[in-house]
């Protein structure tokens, strides 16, 4: 089994080939290129990457690349799934936020800031007209994009899609994982959920021979301002931060780029009618980490955790 | 003076003394004959009834025996030299104290859980 663990898109990627041959060595090598050139591409923090380019365009169509064209797309129709929850109109309410740099030098640098007001609602990301013949886009002017967490799921996505005819592969792009299939072994893919009270400490063990999971959260990208808590889930109804009782949310979903957005909605909706949400919808799998440090986790989820007793009685 | 003849321990009859021994053996061999010819006769008379009910078993014998049966007594020694010819199934297996067969009968250990190769949580 042949691994590589680099930093890419703000987060940790961790790209794993079972083939231990030079080969597994290239390919991975490939992937992390490929996340550079993605990251140079979808970027909201670097001035010369595309969307930051598009960012600045203000209105008028634009003709843009295979790779922000793949993602937008993506985005876009995530917003109509989640009915707008998740947007990529969210750029002005992040920076509003206080969320305008990398989070690296966010945490160095937020004792020393005032606390923002909102600017209210986010924009209708209808609006944003796609002309897939010309693979050309027009964002209104004064609308900015931000592709944050689509972006890494939908990397997630597209490395393994890479790496899977060479050997079973996993791709864990910052907690997003995205799996080709089952092990070389013919076994489920163990993978930790992190106990966002304790990052060593694990809620559960997942065993996944096929689709995605992936964890939204405001436990760790969090800071202060003045006296108020800020973190980086964007409520666009609201314009600002969710206020949620979650902390964090765990979605398995077919692909890294669903789950990261089915997390994201049920954590902006809260305990309640985000776990209404998730059921009404049995593709889906959650657990929910309330700050009270309640955890609900749906019926579904069954099917993937590991249990001594059923593992046991299965052999 | 020529001594006078010993006195010889022979009979003076020689003749006689022969006699007497043929007489004596030959009552001997009739006597012999005449027993050995009335012995058939003898056991011919002897009839099964009678050896039977001489034979009969007291009755104290003829029952099985009233012997009171104790519980074996569970073992662990075993005698290395005769390992090969214990029977398959020990006879101290098959009882088993109580408290033995609770300690036998708790659940194995559960398996271990594999080794997570991916950790998911919110972005770092």
């Amino acid at each position: 089994m042949a691994m590589l663990a680099f930093r890419a898109m703000g987060s940790s990627i961790l790209a794993i080939l079972e083939r231990a041959d030079d080969r597994a060595d290239a390919e991975l090598q490939h992937v992390r290129a490929c996340f550079a050139t993605w990251e140079q591409t979808l970027s909201r923090f670097r001035p010369d990457s595309e969307l930051s380019m598009l960012n600045r365009a203000g209105g008028g169509w634009a003709t843009i690349s295979p790779t922000l064209a793949s993602v937008l797309v993506l985005a876009l129709e995530v917003a109509a799934q989640t009915d707008g929850l998740v947007t990529p109109t969210v750029l002005d309410a992040l920076e509003q936020a206080g969320y305008d740099r990398d989070f690296g030098l966010l945490a160095a640098i937020s004792h020393n800031r005032s606390a923002p007001g909102s600017r209210g609602q986010s924009a209708d990301w209808r609006r944003i007209r796609w002309d897939a013949a010309r693979q050309r886009v027009a964002v209104p002017a004064g609308v900015r994009l931000d592709l944050g967490g689509v972006a890494k799921g939908w990397a997630a996505d597209r490395a393994v899609a890479w790496l899977a005819p060479f050997g079973p592969a996993l791709v864990d792009a910052g907690g997003d994982i995205s799996i080709s299939g089952p092990r070389a072994d013919g076994t489920a893919w163990p993978i930790a959920v992190s106990d966002p009270f304790d990052a060593d400490a694990s809620l559960d063990l997942l065993l996944l021979s096929s689709g995605a999971v992936a964890t939204s959260g405001r436990d760790l990208r969090h800071w202060r301002m003045g006296s108020r808590e800020y973190h980086h889930i964007i409520d666009p109804r609201r314009g600002a931060p969710a206020e949620t009782d979650l902390l964090s949310v765990t979605v398995v979903a077919a692909s890294a780029a669903e789950a990261e957005a089915a997390a994201k909605v049920v954590l902006i909706l809260g305990s309640t009618a985000g776990y209404s949400w998730l059921a009404d919808r049995p593709w889906l799998a959650g657990l929910l980490v309330c700050a009270d440090r309640t955890i609900l986790r749906t019926a579904t989820l069954e099917a993937y955790r590991w249990a001594a007793d059923r593992q046991a009685a299965s052999r | 003076m020529k001594p006078a003849p010993k006195a010889s321990r022979s009979s003076a009859a020689p003749g006689g003394k022969t006699l007497i021994t043929a007489a004596a053996c030959a009552a001997t061999l009739i006597g012999w004959a005449t027993l050995t010819s009335q012995i058939p006769a003898e056991t011919a008379a002897v009839t099964p009834a009678t050896t039977m009910q001489e034979a009969a078993a007291p009755a104290w014998l003829q029952s099985a025996p009233d012997i009171p049966t104790l519980p074996p007594v569970a073992t662990a020694l075993v005698p290395s030299g005769a390992a090969a010819t214990l029977p398959e199934q020990p006879v101290a297996a098959a009882v088993v104290p109580p408290a033995l067969r609770d300690v036998q009968a708790a659940p194995a250990p559960a398996r271990l859980a594999p080794m997570a190769v991916a950790r998911t949580r919110s972005s770092r």
